[in-house]
């Protein structure tokens, strides 16, 4: 871990380097970790020294490995060394030997905007007795403590390169600097003879006026397998080679630069990409991971919904850099509209969040766009069963980078061939959808950063029914489409003129466009999306800091909507529509404003104590109302180890849109409001391993709820409501999270939630269930890393069914010609419990110039059959809970290069 | 109802107990004065008889989820309409096979409920008269219930003609080359287990044309759309239902199904009845049953 010891900006690096064998995987990203590419430059070791060896250890044959913590000053020289894991066996002085070897490492400082500053690292450092890569017996290298060019011959009197290369890592490319090479042989004359060198920045290496003849080579980069080979010297003659080594493990988990964010919020869930990537059940999917965190109620596994502590998928939002996006995956829940290469982190607010995030009253997941700091052209490709895939960044100069990416599915290939000429539905348009993104960044000067990405994605399907009656008697067509594509440019300029302000101005332009069309039936809407907004922090203080800022969303659309209106949370038979109830409207142009303005300080009277008192301010032209909204966090260090905290707030957002408008709903709507409070502690008992147990409570009020109430309309007649804003909820539980960083190759976390949440309709009596009630939710996610580029990974969930409504007879409509469902009291039956088990497999193999990294994600692997919804028979009198996804095999390549 | 598939179930055209399969009105949609005539088709398992049956009608019935409920009780109703100078039927329309309904409700009246409902958000959809609703109760000497409900709309404009009754002319069978009309006697052998092309014979006349207004609210002249209902019991039909949409399906691509009889093991019956209901979609409903012969198994 680095921290930055001038400035309260702390980092965190985990490096990994060893002694004279291979490394070991660093400590994993803490859960509270930035990226770190905010650092110009990382430091770079470029003097090691070799610790002595126990005697009683070596005597005893026993190995070790010693993890350090180093302090480098901005000169780069080691100022302090302490032990973060000791060794095991203790006792046999392997960690005096480390401290005292480390003490004499030099380093080339760590910079931050071009400056070099004070960090702190781990550092790994292991013993091991059989890899003492002795040179010949005629001949022993000189110490490596001391790299340096050979020395030239005294007949010279200028020396002459004639052995000279660059170290690139194997499979990466990536340069290799302050690695000692030696060079050795036996001469004739002068009896065993050898010479080293250390490679420079880019990874170059030079030996000058090297004798004629073979030479051996070795290199023993730390965290890397020894590389040995033989080269042979033509007098007058120069010789250039490149050396690929190969690092020991180039599992994801090597995450070396992250950087440490304090911790601000009552509950805040940070995973990296690399990880993310990883996860078992996600099936590579970058976004999936979101619902293995604690809070998050478990839903179909397509259904794309984001259910948060008890609050309406509606009510969470997901933001790309703090701005909002229309879809997150492809066809609803397939496939993440962002690839994996572009994604930087997730950082998931379950509640009780920041006044900089607004018009939500559920919670927040931030998906953090990567900073590009590439060190070379590189990217990958990759393949699925699903579709096809490939990113590529480009370093421009030392302040620029851009990146490519796109996705393409083929499920509309392999369908057309699947389906029969003769079938009873035709693909007019076979499921198909793309994305493509544009990254951007340059750098003109330390205090500006400025970041572009624009984000394309397009769905479609069309079918062809030969008879549309087998669909549904009342379709009016023999054709169903669905397109939806969109569009969004972010720009993100960020101003850091000195470590006490911070502006960060971002604008987002978009269009969405959303075409629904099955017989009579058809949504079709176009929206055109402006999102400014602006983040100044200034720090004013040890003490204090405030950030303060505002936002504008402006909306234009354009829509016109023939459909029943869609059944509300709550409402039994929540998948059908009734289409003897079809309703017309049309939109156009309607502009909607949604300025917002919020301001937050940080207040740390004593260094234990962080508040956070903010206020954010919304209008809501859509419904003519304005709210003020005070939020309170407080993070409270009891003792080292123990954090309690707490949070209070309001939260406030807009009905939705097809509830407000005249055909469908009621113009006449307010905002709905939910008061979240949140308290709980947490536990570090170790670098890597934490507990978290938080309790929380939510109260909603203002909540659209479906009524049967009638007002007057203007000309006297009477009118339905159809909805008011009559329903109230609340939802009440408790969060336990174990959080196991890497360490002895093992990661992973185990997430629990007891929660209950409730709803009361308008004019009801009493609470109901809420549709996604899961009263226990149980996640475990592990990894364990194998040698060889292993990984194996599981993921175990078992979660209370959904609640149900029961159906408790039927009437048959004659002129329907289908039966209507009776249903008994809301959500008072229960599917039944869901457990499922994932696993997953994953292995690099590593090229000279690439890697491949294959993947097979095994999700419900003893076959449970779960449900996932309720069916019954024509006529309601049997029923059968099915819908769960049966064993499933999926498999994916990826070669980076 | 969009719902989701419903495999592994007996499938909804496949006649294995109590069932009402459709309720006609005679006329469809009665004019002030005139008087309705309100037949069920039932299906009863061989050897069962129906017990009761029960008609009954409502002005304003509740939602569908509930069980359409009558959401004013007769003398609630009785009182409103006494209020506004008008007579309402008894609720009870009897326990016989058919019932009979008399519009007798003033069609001022109905206007002026209608008025204001001609555009969404409304109570109520008047297209083509006042819709009442038409409950009957069927239970059998098996112990099953059946309870069915439609649509009755009476009308109060006598601007536009009224919707007809639609008519089937006779179900065929394809057996060998040959095209065979079914009648009550089972006279064409079936064989079991593979599919026989069977159709309705509906005069193309029978999708009436009407005035309807259009989603812009554009008046419109519309055909009916006519769905068929294949019922069967014994085997399988290649489509439950099908339609005809103007400008969409063809009536002839309407009119053909595909019915496989079950196998002698699932369905040990010599014969096997085929009923097609045609709705059109304005409450207009008619049916024609034939009955085959099926193949025995060598």
């Amino acid at each position: 871990v680095i921290r930055r010891r001038t400035a309260a900006l702390a980092a965190a690096i985990g490096m990994v380097l060893a002694g004279r064998a291979a490394a070991q995987p660093p400590p994993p990203a803490q859960p509270d970790q930035l990226d770190a590419s905010t650092l110009s430059k990382l430091p770079v070791q470029t003097k090691f020294a070799l610790a002595d060896y126990p005697p009683e250890a070596r005597a005893r044959g026993v190995e070790a490995e010693v993890v350090l913590v180093l302090d480098i000053d901005q000169t780069g020289a080691v100022t302090q060394v302490g032990i973060a894991e000791p060794a095991d066996p203790p006792d046999l002085g392997f960690d005096e030997a480390a401290m005292v070897a480390a003490k004499q490492f030099e380093f080339e400082p760590a910079e931050l905007d071009g400056t070099p500053i004070a960090v702190q690292i781990t550092y790994r450092y292991r013993f091991t007795l059989a890899t003492d890569p002795a040179p010949p017996a005629a001949g022993q290298p000189p110490d490596r403590g001391a790299p340096a060019p050979a020395p030239a011959p005294a007949r010279r009197t200028k020396p002459v390169v004639n052995f000279a290369g660059v170290l690139l890592q194997r499979g990466t490319r990536l340069p290799m600097p302050g690695v000692v090479v030696t060079v050795f042989r036996e001469d004739p004359a002068a009896g065993p003879v050898g010479f080293e060198a250390a490679s420079d920045a880019d990874g170059r290496f030079a030996f000058y006026d090297l004798a004629p003849g073979e030479w051996r080579i070795l290199i023993e980069p730390p965290g890397h397998y020894p590389f040995r080979t033989t080269e042979v010297i033509q007098a007058g003659q120069r010789v250039d080679v490149t050396f690929y080594l190969e690092k020991a493990s180039y599992n994801p988990y090597d995450v070396t630069v992250t950087a440490e964010r304090p911790r601000k919020e009552v509950s805040r869930t940070a995973i990296a990409a690399d990880e993310i990537d990883k996860v078992p059940g996600g099936a590579g999917d970058p976004l999936a991971v979101i619902r293995n965190f604690a809070g998050v109620a478990r839903t179909e596994p397509e259904d794309g919904l984001l259910v948060v502590r008890g609050s309406a998928p509606a009510d969470s939002h997901v933001l790309f850099d703090g701005m909002e996006v229309p879809l997150l995956y492809h066809f609803g829940g397939v496939k993440s509209v962002i690839p994996i290469g572009m994604l930087d982190s997730i950082e998931f607010y379950p509640g009780n969040f920041s006044p900089m995030y607004g018009r939500a009253t559920g919670g927040i997941v931030d998906v953090k766009i990567k900073q590009l700091v590439p060190d070379k052209v590189g990217g990958y490709a990759d393949v699925s069963i699903l579709d096809a895939g490939g990113y590529l960044e480009v370093p421009l100069g030392k302040r620029a980078a851009v990146a490519v990416a796109g996705r393409r599915s083929y499920i509309d290939g392999i369908l057309n061939l699947a389906v029969p000429d003769d079938a009873a539905v035709s693909l007019l348009t076979a499921p198909v959808y793309y994305d493509a993104q544009v990254l951007g960044n340059y750098r003109p000067a330390p205090a500006h950063d400025l970041r572009g990405l624009f984000l394309l994605s397009d769905d479609r399907l069309e079918l062809l029914f030969r008879n549309p009656a087998d669909v549904d008697p009342a379709l009016e067509g023999n054709t169903i489409s669905a397109k939806t594509n969109f569009y969004r440019s972010l720009l993100t300029y960020r101003y850091v003129p000195d470590e006490a302000l911070e502006n960060t101005l971002r604008l987002s332009l978009g269009r969405d466009r959303f075409l629904f069309g099955a017989g009579q039936l058809t949504f079709d809407l176009e929206l055109y999306t402006a999102q400014l907004r602006d983040t100044v922090r200034h720090k004013l203080g040890r003490h204090v800091a405030v950030s303060y800022g505002a936002d504008l969303k402006v909306e234009q659309g354009s829509a016109f909507i023939r459909l029943p209106r869609a059944p509300s949370e709550g409402q039994p038979g929540g998948g059908d529509l009734d289409l003897s109830d079809v309703r017309t409207t049309q939109i156009d142009g309607q502009v909607v404003w949604s300025p917002g303005a919020f301001l937050e300080a940080e207040l740390r009277p004593i260094p234990q104590l962080l508040i956070l008192p903010g206020l954010r301010a919304d209008y809501f032209q859509l419904v003519d109302e304005a709210s003020v909204q005070p939020r309170l966090t407080a993070r409270w260090q009891l003792a080292d180890p123990v954090t309690a905290k707490g949070g209070a707030g309001l939260f406030v957002q807009p009905p939705p849109f097809e509830r407000v408008e005249t055909s469908f709903g009621n113009p006449d709507l307010g905002t709905e409001r939910t008061m979240h409070y949140s308290f709980g502690a947490e536990l570090a008992s170790s670098s890597w391993l934490k507990f978290d147990a938080t309790g929380f409570y939510k109260h909603m009020w203002h909540l659209v709820s479906p009524t049967d109430r009638l007002r007057m309309g203007e000309g006297g007649e009477l009118e339905p409501l159809f909805y008011d804003d009559r329903g109230t909820g609340r939802v009440y539980g408790l969060e336990l999270v174990a959080r196991h960083e890497l360490h002895r190759n093992l990661t992973g976390w185990v997430a629990y939630t007891l929660s209950r949440a409730l709803r009361r309709d308008s004019g009801a009596m009493e609470d109901r269930l809420f549709d996604f009630d899961q009263t226990h939710i149980l996640t475990a996610v592990a990894s364990y890393l194998l040698p060889r580029n292993w990984l194996v990974g599981g993921r175990f969930r078992l979660v209370t069914g959904n609640p149900t409504t029961p159906v408790v007879g039927s009437v048959y409509d004659a002129s329907s010609d289908q039966y209507d469902p009776i249903y008994g009291r809301v959500n008072t039956a229960r599917t039944r419990d869901f457990h499922q088990l994932d696993l997953r497999v994953d292995k690099r193999w590593i090229y000279r110039n690439w890697i491949l990294n294959a993947y097979v994600d095994i999700q419900n692997v003893y076959n449970r059959s779960n449900t996932e919804w309720v069916d019954f028979n024509f006529d309601y009198s049997e029923s059968k809970e099915q819908g769960g996804v049966p064993l499933l095999t999926i498999i994916g390549l990826r070669a980076e290069f | 109802m969009l719902g989701a598939c419903r495999d592994d179930f007996v499938p909804f055209n496949r006649l294995d107990r109590l069932r009402v399969l459709a309720i006609q009105g005679e006329p469809a949609a009665p004019a002030f004065g005139e008087e309705t005539v309100l037949t069920p088709l039932l299906y009863l398992p061989a050897g069962h008889q129906v017990t009761r049956r029960a008609w009954s009608w409502c002005p304003f019935p509740g939602p569908a989820s509930a069980g359409s409920p009558c959401l004013l009780d007769e003398a609630e109703a009785g009182a409103l309409a006494a209020a506004a100078g008008a007579e309402l039927p008894p609720y009870d329309l009897g326990d016989g096979d058919t019932a009979r309904f008399e519009h007798t409700l003033d069609p001022g009246l109905l206007a002026s409920l209608c008025a204001g409902a001609a555009d969404p958000p409304s109570l109520l959809r008047c297209d083509g008269g006042f819709p009442i609703q038409i409950r009957l109760v069927v239970d059998s000497d098996a112990g099953q219930v059946v309870t069915a409900v439609r649509r009755l709309r009476l009308r109060f404009d006598e601007s536009h003609p009224p919707n007809q009754n639609p008519v089937i002319a006779g179900l065929t069978a394809m057996v060998g080359s040959e095209e065979v009309l079914l009648g009550e006697e089972p006279a064409p052998d079936l064989p079991r287990e593979q599919e026989t092309e069977i159709r309705a014979r509906v005069p193309a006349e029978v999708a009436e044309r009407y005035r309807a207004v259009d989603p812009e609210g554009e008046e419109m002249e519309r055909v009916e759309r006519l769905v068929l209902t294949w019922f069967v019991d014994s085997g399988d039909t290649e489509s439950e239902r099908t339609s005809f949409i103007d400008g969409v399906v063809e009536l002839e691509d309407a009119l053909g199904n595909r019915w496989e009889p079950a196998a002698q093991e699932d369905y040990p019956a010599d014969r096997a009845r085929l009923t097609v209901v045609l709705r059109d979609e304005r409450e207009g409903v008619t049916w024609s049953t034939g009955a085959v012969a099926l193949a025995v198994a060598p």
